[in-house]
C-alpha cells in the first residue's frame, strides 16, 4: 500500500524536467565538441553519468530521506576529508587544484560537498526554532560552512565557495534565524571581502575589472566574457543552428562544452532555444520550491531550500555570468554543462527532493514500531503525527 | 501540530528576489538575442579566420585488370608564416636550420624566405613525402617549428609512367587534367570540392586552431579502362621496335574487342611520360595529342575494304564477279595505276584484294557511283568523330562530292584510300564493324565508373547496322581467302586463321601532290578468322628502309597478335596453317 502512496507522489514533472536538460546538455557538449573526433569520449561519459542520474531518480523513492539525518556529520566529516586529500592529493589542471583522477575519470569532490553541506546544515537547523535564536547556535553554523568554503577557497575555486556562502545564506534565512543576526554577518562578510581585496590574486582582479568592462581588453582577460556575448548575440532570434555556429564550431569560446555551454545553445538554438531552458529551469525550480514548502518536518524541509537554492544560484551565475550581468567566476550550469562529478551531485540533489516529495507527506518511518501502542496513545507520544498517516495506516 | 509552516514572509521575499534575477536575465537575454544582436552577429562574422577549399582526392585510373594507371596520394605542401615567427620566440635562422635539414633545402635559402617578417605567406616545398611531413609535424608538437604548417594536397602519380600515357593523359600544372582520359573525364575525375573555416584564436602561446567542415569534399570517380596494360605493353615493344628496324617517324597501333568497340591498346611513339610531361619536346604542333584520334592521314589500300562492303551490300558486285585487271584505269579524265603497274588480268573480287588493285578498287567505286559510295563511307563513321571518350578527337575529312573542289577522279582515288583523310581509329573502328557483322559499334575506354553512390558499367553501345550480316561474313571469308592466295608465307602464325589488309599510302603534300619517297606502312587485320577476339590496327609514318605496308606494318600485327592468342588462351584453329598476309599493295 505504501509503495503505491510513494508513487502517487512521486513529481513525475521535476524527474522529466530533470531528464530533459540532461539530454539537452548532451546533444549541446556533442556540438561543442563536434570537430575532435566522429565519436566524442565528452559525449559518452556525460550520456553514462546521465543514466546514472536517471537510476537515482528511480530509486531515490525507496530512500527515506529521513535515514539521512543520523548520516549528515558523517557525510560531512567524509566531504571534508575529501577536501583535504584533494588540497594535498589532487590534479592540478589550469593552476587549480580540484581533481582526483580515476582511470579515464575525475572526481571533483566539492560538488559532493555541496549535497553534504545542504544536508548537514539542514540537520543542524531542523532541532526547532527555540535553538535558531541562539547566538552561539547561529556562529556554529557558520563554523559547519566556513571549513568546507575555506578549502574549496584554497584550490582555489572561488565559484564554489561562494555557492557554500549562497547555500548558508538561504537555508540560515528560512531557517528562521533573527534579521539581525543576519545583517550583522552581512556587514562582516563585507569587510571581510573588501580586507581580502587588498590581497586578491591576480587572476580574480583580473575578473572583476574584466566583468566592468569586457571590451577594454578583447584579447586579454575580457576575452571570453567578450565571445559569450558575441556568441548569444549572433544567436539571433532562431539561431544558427545546431552544430552551424562559427562561434562554437572554431572554438571562439574556451571551455565551451562546460561553463560556457549556455553559450554553444544561445548561439546555436538562438533567443527561442535559450528561453525554453530558462523555462524549463523555472519549472523545475517551481516544483523544488513545492517540495520545500509542503514538506512536513523541518529537516525535508531544509533539505528541498538547499538543493532548491543551489540550483537556481548557480544557474543564474552561470548564466548572468555568460550574458554579462556578472563577473567570470568558473560555475557550471547544472544539468548541461559537461562534468560527471556535477552531474550527479545534481542529480543527487532532485533524488532527495523526490525522497522528500515521497515520504514527507507519509509521515512515518518506513520500518513499523515494533511494540503495540494503541492509536490514541501513539498520537499523543509522537505529537507531530497527523490523522491523514493514522488513517493511511487503518486502511 | 504539524512541520512548521515556513516564514510566508521570508518565502515570500526569497522568490520575489529570485523573480527579479529571473526578469533581469530574461531582460538581458533579449537585449543580446535581439535588439544587440545585429551588431554582435557582425563581431561575429568579423572574426579572424580562413575560409578555404577542401581539394578533393582525384579518382584513380585503373586498367582492365585494375591495375594502377593514375593515382593521387595526398602529400604536403610545406609552407610558413613568416610573420609568425618574430612573436614565437625562435629565429628564423632556427627554424631555418630544422627545416633545411628535413628539405634537403640550405637553412640559408629557407632564412632569407622566413625572415621576412611581414610577409604572411611563403611556399617553402610542394609535395614531401610522407616522412619528410611526419618528421616536420613532430617539430610542430614539440614546438620548434613556430609559423610552419602542412597543406595535404592530392599529387597525380603515374606509375606505369610511359604505358598508355596517350590514353590516360595528365594533370597539368594548372590543376586540371589534359588530354586522354584525364581531359575528357575532367569533371567526373575531378569530384567536388569542400568548404571549410578555420580559427585561430587570437590567443598567444596555447592559441587553438579550430577547423570546422562545412561541407565535406566529394572525391572523384575511380575509373576502370577496357585498356589491358599487358597488351598496351605488348603494343607499344612491337611498335617501338618496327619504328627503329625500318628508320620510321612516328607510329601507332589499337587494338580493339570487335563485338563491343572496346578499346584494349592504343599505343603511339613518339610518346611521353605522364609524370613529367613536361620534358616531352615534339617538333609536332600539338605535341600531347593522341595521334590515333588527333592526327588524320590517308589510308591507302586499306580503305579498298570500304569500297568493297559497300558495293556488296548494295549487290553491286558478288564475290565471284570478275574484271580484266589491264594495270591502269582511266576515270574522270584521269589515269590510274596499279601500285606496282603490273596487270594481273581477269581477276574476281579476292583477288582485287589479294593483289590490293587499284584498277579494280576504281572499277568497284565507278559502278557504285558517287552517292552510294559516299553513303557507305559516312555510314561506316569517316568524316565524324567516333564518339571515343577520349579528349581531343577529330572528325577526318571525306570529299562532298557536291562541293567545288570534288571532281569525278575524286571518286576513283577515294575507292583506293587516296584523297581521304581519316584517324587511324575510324579505320579500326569501321574493320571491326565489318568483323562484327556489319554492326558498327562506339569505341570506349572507360568501362566503369565507381563513385561514392556505387558502381556505373558503360555497356558497348551500336551506332548502327553498316551493312547486312551476310555481306560482312562474306567479305570477311574473302580476306581469309585472298590470304591464302597470296605469294609469300612470311607472316603465317602457325594453327591461326587470321585475316587483314595491307595499306601503303602516299602523303600529300601542303603544295599539292604527293610527297616522292614518303609512305605511311599500315595493316589492319583481325583473328582468328571463325571468331574474331581482336581486330589490330598497325600504321608506321615514313618507314626509310621499305617502304610498303607488307613488309613494315604486316610484321607487327603478326607478332601481336601470335601474342594475343597465347595470352587469351585461344586455341589453335582446326584449318591447317594459314597465312597471315597477302603479299601485295
Amino acid at each position: 500500500m505504501i509503495v503505491v502512496r510513494k508513487w502517487r507522489l512521486y513529481d513525475y514533472w521535476l524527474t522529466a524536467v530533470a531528464i530533459v536538460l540532461g539530454a539537452v546538455g548532451i546533444v549541446l557538449i556533442r556540438s561543442a565538441t563536434l570537430i575532435e573526433s566522429e565519436v566524442s569520449v565528452d559525449v559518452m561519459k556525460q550520456t553514462a553519468f546521465l543514466g546514472m542520474g536517471v537510476v537515482i531518480l528511480a530509486l531515490a523513492p525507496k530512500v527515506n530521506y529521513r535515514w539521512l539525518g543520523s548520516l549528515a556529520w558523517i557525510g560531512y566529516g567524509a566531504s571534508v576529508v575529501m577536501l583535504l586529500a584533494v588540497l594535498i592529493a589532487g590534479v592540478s589542471i589550469g593552476g587549480s587544484q580540484r581533481w582526483f583522477l580515476i582511470g579515464p575519470f575525475s572526481l571533483q569532490p566539492s560538488e559532493f560537498a555541496k549535497i553534504a553541506l545542504i544536508v548537514v546544515l539542514a540537520h543542524y537547523f531542523s532541532a526547532g526554532p527555540h535553538r535558531v535564536e541562539d547566538i552561539r547556535y547561529f556562529f556554529g553554523s557558520i563554523v559547519i560552512t566556513a571549513v568546507p568554503a575555506f578549502l574549496v577557497f584554497r584550490e582555489p575555486d572561488l565559484g564554489t565557495t561562494l555557492m557554500f556562502l549562497g547555500i548558508w545564506g538561504a537555508m540560515v534565512f528560512m531557517a528562521g534565524v533573527p534579521f539581525k543576526y543576519i545583517i550583522g554577518v552581512t556587514v562582516g562578510l563585507l569587510c571581510a571581502v573588501f580586507l581580502q581585496l587588498i590581497r586578491i590574486k591576480e587572476y580574480m582582479w583580473e575578473r572583476i575589472t574584466t566583468f566592468l568592462d569586457p571590451t577594454a581588453d578583447p584579447l586579454g582577460a575580457g576575452y571570453n566574457a567578450l565571445q559569450a556575448q558575441i556568441s548569444v548575440g549572433a544567436g539571433e532570434l532562431w539561431g544558427r543552428g545546431l552544430f552551424q555556429g562559427s562561434q562554437t564550431q572554431l572554438e571562439y569560446l574556451r571551455v565551451q562544452h562546460k561553463d560556457f555551454v549556455f553559450a554553444v545553445l544561445a548561439e546555436e538554438l538562438g533567443f527561442v532555444g535559450s528561453m525554453l531552458v530558462l523555462v524549463l529551469f523555472a519549472v523545475l525550480l517551481m516544483r523544488a520550491t513545492l517540495i520545500a514548502t509542503s514538506a512536513r518536518d523541518h529537516f525535508g524541509q531544509n533539505i528541498a531550500v538547499g538543493v532548491t537554492t543551489f540550483i537556481f544560484l548557480q544557474t543564474f551565475v552561470n548564466v548572468g555570468m555568460i550574458i554579462g550581468l556578472l563577473p567570470v567566476t568558473g560555475m557550471p550550469l547544472p544539468f548541461l554543462s559537461y562534468g560527471g562529478s556535477a552531474l550527479l551531485a545534481t542529480f543527487i540533489g532532485i533524488g532527495l527532493l523526490q525522497s522528500i516529495a515521497v515520504h514527507s507527506q507519509v509521515k512515518t518511518y518506513a520500518m513499523p514500531p515494533v511494540f503495540h501502542v494503541p492509536a490514541r496513545a501513539r498520537l499523543r507520544l509522537l505529537p507531530w503525527k497527523t490523522q491523514s498517516a493514522e488513517e493511511g495506516r487503518r486502511s | 501540530m504539524g512541520g512548521k509552516a515556513m516564514g510566508t514572509g521570508r518565502i515570500r521575499l526569497i522568490q520575489a528576489l529570485a523573480l527579479l534575477g529571473a526578469l533581469v536575465v530574461a531582460g538581458e537575454l533579449v537585449w543580446l538575442h535581439i535588439l544587440e544582436s545585429d551588431q554582435l552577429a557582425a563581431k561575429a562574422q568579423q572574426q579572424h579566420r580562413n575560409d578555404t577549399q577542401i581539394i578533393p582526392q582525384r579518382g584513380s585510373i585503373l586498367d582492365a585488370n585494375h591495375t594502377l594507371l593514375a593515382t593521387a596520394e595526398y602529400l604536403a605542401d610545406v609552407e610558413a608564416a613568416p610573420n609568425q615567427i618574430r612573436g614565437s620566440g625562435r629565429s628564423a635562422q632556427a627554424v631555418a636550420s630544422e627545416l633545411g635539414h628535413l628539405l634537403g633545402v640550405p637553412p640559408e635559402q629557407l632564412a632569407e624566405h622566413l625572415n621576412q617578417p611581414t610577409k604572411t605567406y611563403a611556399l617553402l616545398a610542394k609535395g614531401v613525402t610522407p616522412h619528410v611531413s611526419d618528421s616536420i609535424k613532430r617539430l610542430k608538437q614539440s614546438g620548434k617549428a613556430p609559423g610552419i604548417s602542412l597543406n595535404f594536397i592530392p599529387y597525380r602519380t603515374y606509375p606505369l609512367g610511359m604505358i598508355g600515357a596517350h590514353v590516360v593523359g595528365f594533370y597539368s600544372q594548372s590543376g586540371s587534367g589534359q588530354y586522354g582520359v584525364e581531359g575528357y573525364y575532367e569533371e567526373l575525375l575531378r569530384g567536388a570540392p569542400g568548404r571549410r573555416l578555420s580559427s585561430s584564436a587570437p590567443f598567444g602561446s596555447d592559441a587553438g586552431e579550430a577547423t570546422w567542415v562545412l561541407e565535406t569534399a566529394e572525391p572523384g570517380a575511380d575509373l576502370i579502362l577496357t585498356l589491358d596494360s599487358t597488351v598496351q605493353h605488348i603494343a607499344e615493344r612491337e611498335l617501338e621496335a618496327a619504328i627503329e628496324q625500318f628508320g620510321a617517324s612516328s607510329g601507332t597501333v589499337i587494338v580493339m574487342d570487335p563485338g563491343t568497340g572496346a578499346i584494349v591498346a592504343m599505343a603511339n611513339r613518339p610518346t611521353y611520360d605522364s609524370n613529367s610531361y613536361q620534358e616531352f619536346h615534339s617538333p609536332v604542333q600539338d605535341a600531347f595529342a593522341n595521334p590515333a584520334i588527333s592526327m588524320q592521314y590517308e589510308p591507302g589500300s586499306t580503305f579498298k575494304l570500304i569500297t568493297l562492303a559497300g558495293a556488296l551490300d548494295a549487290g553491286i558486285i558478288t564475290p565471284t564477279m570478275t574484271f580484266i585487271d589491264s594495270g591502269s584505269i582511266e576515270y574522270g579524265g584521269v589515269e590510274i595505276k596499279n601500285w606496282n603497274e603490273k596487270a594481273h588480268g581477269e581477276s574476281d573480287m579476292t583477288d582485287l584484294i589479294a593483289h590490293s588493285s587499284n584498277v579494280g578498287a576504281v572499277y568497284v567505286g565507278s559502278m557504285m557511283g558517287k552517292d552510294l559510295f559516299y553513303e557507305y563511307v559516312s555510314a561506316f563513321g569517316f568524316g565524324a568523330p567516333t564518339g571515343v571518350d577520349l579528349w581531343g578527337e577529330v572528325g577526318g575529312d571525306v570529299p562532298d562530292p557536291g562541293s567545288l573542289y570534288w571532281y569525278p577522279s575524286s571518286l576513283a582515288t577515294n575507292a583506293f584510300g587516296q584523297g581521304i583523310a581519316v584517324t587511324p581509329l575510324q579505320l579500326a573502328t569501321a574493320v571491326a564493324a565489318i568483323v562484327n557483322d556489319g554492326v558498327l559499334m562506339r569505341p570506349f575506354v572507360v568501362q566503369e565508373i565507381h563513385t561514392e553512390a556505387g558502381v556505373r558499367r558503360i555497356e558497348p553501345t551500336a551506332v548502327r547496322r553498316v551493312v547486312r550480316t551476310e555481306t560482312a561474313r562474306a567479305l570477311v571469308s574473302m580476306l581469309a581467302d585472298a590470304s591464302k592466295r597470296s605469294e609469300s608465307r612470311m607472316h603465317l602464325i602457325e594453327g591461326y586463321e587470321i585475316a587483314g589488309k595491307t595499306g601503303t599510302s602516299s602523303i600529300p603534300l601542303e603544295t599539292g601532290g604527293y610527297h616522292e619517297d614518303l609512305t605511311i606502312a599500315s595493316y589492319v587485320g583481325f583473328g582468328p578468322v571463325e571468331n574474331p577476339r581482336f581486330v589490330i590496327l598497325v600504321k608506321i609514318d615514313h618507314p626509310t628502309v621499305e617502304p610498303w605496308g607488307s613488309l613494315v606494318a604486316a610484321p607487327v600485327f603478326r607478332a601481336i597478335a601470335s601474342e594475343l592468342f597465347r595470352y587469351y588462351h585461344i586455341p589453335p584453329s582446326t584449318s591447317q596453317q594459314t597465312i597471315a598476309r597477302e603479299d601485295t599493295n
